[in-house]
């Protein structure tokens, strides 16, 4: 009889010894599915934003370009809207001093873009050769 | 050979893909541009005597480069697309800064 409750003993001990490999096994998995679950969210968020990122930035690109070609054409109407040759030969000293501001203008707001630029990296300059 | 006999569990390699977030370097960005201005004459038969007796006086001699008025506009015209281009060239430059700098920085 005793023998038998051994036996019965011994097979319950290598039952609950069984499952409680399994037991641990199967929480490592668990555990392993877990982490690749959140690390596949993170890369799918990390993607998303991104990809928002991007489409932002070409769409405020696009819309700028469209503005500098606007901005291009008003500053060239100028010479369609007036004969500038009929001007200058009836007041050469006007449109002197208005083509020489004119160049001025356009010159100092070329460096301004320039400056711009320049200023994105914080103000890290690169000096000049020639001064 | 050990992992070989099936009684024995074989570990199983995990493989999971994820971005690597990569540092890019910016790069320092050119100086600015310094233009110094050109002075235009503007030269009609109503002031060509005093142009060319100022030209002399301050050149010392009779000499200087001319243009038409339709090339006076070709200039302003190419001047106007120079800009244009470097406008748009900063905003491309405004745009790889900001997708290429780390979220973090």
């Amino acid at each position: 009889m005793s023998k038998i409750l051994l036996g019965v003993v011994g097979v319950l001990l290598m039952a609950c010894s069984f499952l409680y490999w399994q037991n641990s096994r199967l929480a490592e998995i668990n555990q392993a599915f877990d982490l690749r679950d959140k690390e596949q969210k993170d890369a799918i968020e990390s993607l998303q934003s991104d990809f928002k990122l991007q489409t932002e930035g070409l769409l405020e690109l696009q819309s700028k370009t469209q503005q500098y070609e606007i901005e291009m054409q008003r500053y060239l109407d100028v010479f369609k809207r007036h004969n500038l040759s009929k001007l200058a030969f009836a007041k050469p000293s006007l449109i002197e001093t208005r083509v020489n501001k004119g160049t001025k203008n356009v010159f100092e707001s070329i460096e301004e873009v320039s400056r711009n630029i320049d200023m994105l990296d914080n103000g890290l300059q690169l000096q000049s050769n020639t001064d | 050979m050990v992992y070989s006999c099936s009684l024995i569990p074989t570990k199983q390699v995990e493989i999971i893909s994820k971005p690597l977030e990569r540092n890019i370097v910016q790069p320092v960005l050119p100086r600015e541009i310094d233009l110094k201005e050109p002075y235009w004459y503007v030269v009609s038969t109503k002031n060509l005597e005093e142009f060319l007796s100022n030209i002399e006086k301050d050149q010392g001699q009779l000499v200087f480069l001319a243009m038409s008025v339709p090339d006076y506009e070709l200039m302003a015209y190419n001047t106007q697309e120079l800009k244009r281009y470097i406008n748009e060239l900063k905003e491309v430059v405004v745009y790889y800064r900001k997708v290429t700098t780390n979220k973090s920085e």
